[in-house]
């Protein structure tokens, strides 16, 4: 299923890593804020996939945990906490919350777990909306960093990036052991896996803590920069549409999949809607009919077949694809 | 007095809530699907009501076959030709797919309507009816009364016709519908037909007492998400009763809580509902 | 015979009005093979479920090595050491067969601690005993009806048991396969482990079988060696039905 990756996978990883590292020395501002958008959109979906990918509960939570997070960050940061100590009281709190929330929500399954996550995130919504801590509708600032845009830039870049690598270097992890398995062996049949000795009541909380912990985190970092918080900025359902869909072009229960969904498809959506800055949001409904007719199974799934059968066969396999799931 | 009152407008509200619901619950129960497109054709069937009234001064009432008929073929189309293709897939994936087509409906709306809110004001629009010092207003009785009729409507639909059985049974076992002959990729579309037409034509009825912009479908949505849950899915009189319920928790939420935490509370009943009836109230096992 | 492995007492489970499983006394002793038969709808699977702790028991207490385990959950039954097989096969479909065989392993034994790389190397094994080793690649939801059953026993075994539980391993079956089957439950047998069987071909449970037990209505009717039982005259009813008992009384 998953087997650990070779010297060379690593060697490749490490260089992209590498380069993301150097990429701001020689960019301008605006192409450092794309990039920082991107890894946020990958943070958002490797997290879904813990819980939606490998473990096949459809989950709208991340933007939950997101909101939490970013409002958190603001609290504290105005009552003089420091930016790094804000991210880990905020991730650990959203853990301690996806814990709490979980241990009810997960009995539940198929579209009433979406819904329950659903309305556990527009309530979050609802009630910064209306709590006086938060602001209120009115909104909540935050102090404004110290320093030039070029200082600021790179700092919230790299802190999103951070984020991104120990989101990614834990699902690395969490999928080459038993604890991956067991998430997996859920979403194929969670009675079997009960009945091969999966705790899966214990596993599924795991997987919805660990896939709520790094949205919370992002979430932080997007506050401080963004230095000015409304409900329906952070709490937008569409962080988690674009969690799951980023992760379902990539590749469903993968690794990789939410990396190369979120990188490929923001850095190409991104030319593609500077042209039609008006019509962003239809570009990316199309995207997302598209590839659920002819990618349901992912672009990891489409490359292997590829690999498999040759660059030709690429316009059978996309009609095959089409005809697998029909009536 | 404030209570008869509040509680005459819970139940008429209650009335339009369960016609917004009653065509998510259909689609859901029969096809599995958690339609995201539910509450864009409650929008488009209002827009069809609003720019009839406006352009040409069709009375909002007579618009209600027409939003039917259009979102009808617009709802079969769509799954014929669209969801139809991966039905048989992870159940998320027509939730998503659904998703990018709202994206894409939605923006087109904004771009054709712009995002101003419209409401439909025909000239009886303020009237009401007082006694007592009870105010029931003329609009919202005959939107909650049309909204019953059509619930009872599709009720009958399901229950006396030949298609009506179709869908029930393709419901229960899809293998064996399949074998008795029928056509599920037809009774499909049609009971995603039947979903949009029910919601624009709840749409249709929204519009007169209420504002709409491109934006509110994901409001009524939710709306359809928590009548549902609290009802329990695939029954038309969990609808109902889900309807009731929201609009009694909302109104009396506004009274004790202030108006800004009616919506907060509606989530509450949700959640609530699914931690100890997982399966809605009215609800049955065995359908996720 | 020796020691007991487990053990039943007064085990009852409704489903609303309707009593399954009615006060079933039970002992499976270490190291037998103890078939459960009876009609359709006698309550079989019900009381596997309530062993396995799927459903949950109305009254009565069921032991296993002197623990009582009724209230206890799936998984930590599981990793006591009861394995079981489900009538409907229930794989990971999306998995390959060593995939399958491996979620046994890593997790089905208390001392689970082993990770990925052994728990391969014991499925392997199992699969070599089973005979799918040649089908490690495959995707479950590849394999034929008879590759699936052996593909349940496999991973049921994997979980290291000390007792498994099997639920009509044959059925659907052909003749050759089923002669296979029988085979490979007298090896898990010979290798130390219990085993309880549901079947419905009687041929199988006289062939294997060290005792018999006879449900109907879910009551236990009859209890003991298979020939014994099989002569039984309220078993031979229950199966044949009361008129054609009638029947062959008058004719002699």
């Amino acid at each position: 299923m998953f087997k650990p990756w070779s010297k060379i996978q690593w060697f490749l990883m490490g260089m992209g890593v590498f380069a993301l590292i150097l990429m701001p020395s020689f960019s301008e501002n605006d192409v450092i804020r794309k990039w920082m958008d991107i890894l946020m959109i990958a943070i958002l979906a490797t997290s879904w996939n813990f819980i939606g990918g490998l473990t096949g509960y459809p989950s709208f939570a991340p933007a939950a945990f997101f909101g939490l997070g970013a409002y958190i960050t603001a609290i504290l940061m105005n009552a003089g906490f420091n930016f790094f100590l804000t991210l880990a009281i905020g991730s650990a709190f959203g853990g301690v919350i996806a814990l709490l929330l979980g241990i009810p929500i997960l009995r539940l399954r198929g579209h009433y777990f979406a819904i329950a996550t659903f309305g556990v995130a527009e309530f979050f919504r609802e009630m910064a909306d209306n709590l006086r801590i938060t602001g209120g509708g009115d909104g909540i600032n935050l102090p404004q960093i110290i320093g030039g845009p070029d200082y600021f830039t790179r700092f919230f870049y790299f802190s999103m990036l951070g984020v991104a690598v120990l989101a990614f270097l834990v699902q690395y992890f969490v999928t080459r052991h038993r604890l991956g398995y067991g998430l997996v062996a859920i979403r194929e049949n969670e009675d079997a896996a009960a009945m091969t000795g999966i705790d899966t009541t214990k596993y599924k909380i795991i997987a919805f803590v660990l896939s709520s912990v790094f949205p919370a985190m992002a979430g932080g970092v997007y506050a401080y920069r963004a230095a000015f918080l409304e409900p329906i900025d952070v709490f937008d359902i569409l962080f988690s549409i674009k969690a799951i869909v980023m992760t379902m072009l990539g590749g469903v229960g993968t690794v990789m999949g939410p990396l190369v969904g979120s990188f490929l498809m923001e850095y190409l959506a991104d030319y593609l809607w500077s042209a039609f800055t008006e019509f962003h949001s239809m570009l990316l409904g199309i995207i997302i009919v598209l590839s659920v007719l002819f990618l349901p199974r992912g672009l990891m799934h489409l490359f292997q077949e590829l690999r498999l059968k040759g660059w030709r066969s690429l316009g059978a396999i996309l009609r095959n694809n089409i005809q697998r799931f029909r009536v | 007095m404030i209570y008869i009152q509040i509680l005459i407008n819970s139940i008429l509200l209650g009335g339009i809530y369960a016609c917004i619901a009653v065509g998510f619950s259909l689609v859901w129960g029969v096809m599995n699907i958690l339609n995201i497109l539910h509450g864009t054709f409650l929008m488009l069937g209002g827009y069809i009501t609003f720019w009839l009234f406006k352009l040409y001064g069709v009375d909002p009432f007579l618009s209600l076959p027409i939003s039917a008929i259009v979102m009808f073929a617009a709802g079969y189309a769509i799954q014929r030709g669209l969801i139809n293709k991966i039905v048989r897939a992870p159940m998320f994936m027509s939730l998503i797919l659904t998703f990018g087509l709202q994206m894409i409906v939605v923006r087109l709306a904004i771009y054709f309507f712009t995002g101003d809110f419209r409401t439909v004001q025909p000239s009886y629009a303020s009237f009401s009816i007082s006694f007592y010092g009870l105010i029931i207003p003329f609009i919202r009785v005959a939107i909650f009364s049309l909204g019953v009729i059509l619930t009872g409507l599709l009720f009958w639909f399901m229950a006396k016709t030949r298609t009506g059985r179709a869908i029930r049974a393709t419901r229960m076992d899809l293998d064996s519908a399949q074998l008795m002959g029928v056509n599920i990729g037809n009774i499909y579309a049609i009971t995603y037909g039947l979903g949009a037409a029910v919601a624009a034509t709840a749409g249709s009825l929204v519009s007169v007492g209420f504002a709409i912009s491109p934006v509110s479908d994901l409001e009524f949505l939710s709306k359809a998400f928590i009548i549902c849950t609290i009802g329990g899915l695939g029954n038309i009189s969990g609808a109902l009763a889900g309807g009731l319920i929201l609009g009694l928790v909302e109104n009396f939420g506004a009274l004790y809580l202030g108006p800004g935490l009616q919506n907060a509370v509606g989530y509450v009943v949700l959640i609530l509902v699914l931690f100890i009836r997982p399966t809605g109230l009215l609800g049955r096992k065995g359908f996720e | 015979m020796s020691e007991v492995l487990l053990e039943g007492r007064a085990v009852s489970k409704r489903f609303g009005g309707l009593t399954a499983v009615s006060a079933v006394d039970f002992t499976v002793y270490k190291g037998e093979i103890l078939g459960l038969i009876g009609p359709n709808g006698a309550g079989k699977t019900t009381l596997l479920n309530c062993i396995t702790g799927f459903d949950s028991l109305n009254e009565g207490e069921i032991f296993f090595r002197g623990t009582r385990i009724e209230s206890l959950k799936p998984h930590v039954i599981t990793r006591m050491g009861i394995a079981r097989t489900f009538q409907i096969v229930q794989p990971f479909p999306n998995l390959t067969v060593l995939d399958n065989v491996t979620m046994g392993a890593l997790f089905g034994s208390l001392d689970a601690r082993k990770e990925v790389k052994r728990a391969h190397a014991v499925a392997e094994e199992k699969l070599e005993m089973v005979g799918l080793i040649n089908k490690a690649d495959s995707l479950a939801s590849q394999l034929t009806l008879a590759e699936r059953k052996r593909l349940e026993f496999a991973k049921s075994l994997a979980t290291d048991p000390e007792i498994i539980l099997l639920d009509e391993v044959n059925a659907g079956l052909n003749q050759a396969e089923i002669l296979n089957a029988i085979a490979l439950i007298r090896k898990v047998r010979d290798q130390g482990v219990t085993v309880l069987i549901i079947e419905h071909l009687m041929k199988v449970i006289m062939d294997l079988s060290d005792r018999v037990i006879v449900l109907h209505h879910g009551e236990k009717i009859a209890e003991g060696a298979p020939r014994e039982v099989t002569s039984d005259e309220q078993v031979i009813k229950a199966y044949l039905g009361e008129k054609y008992v009638a029947m062959m009384e008058k004719l002699g």
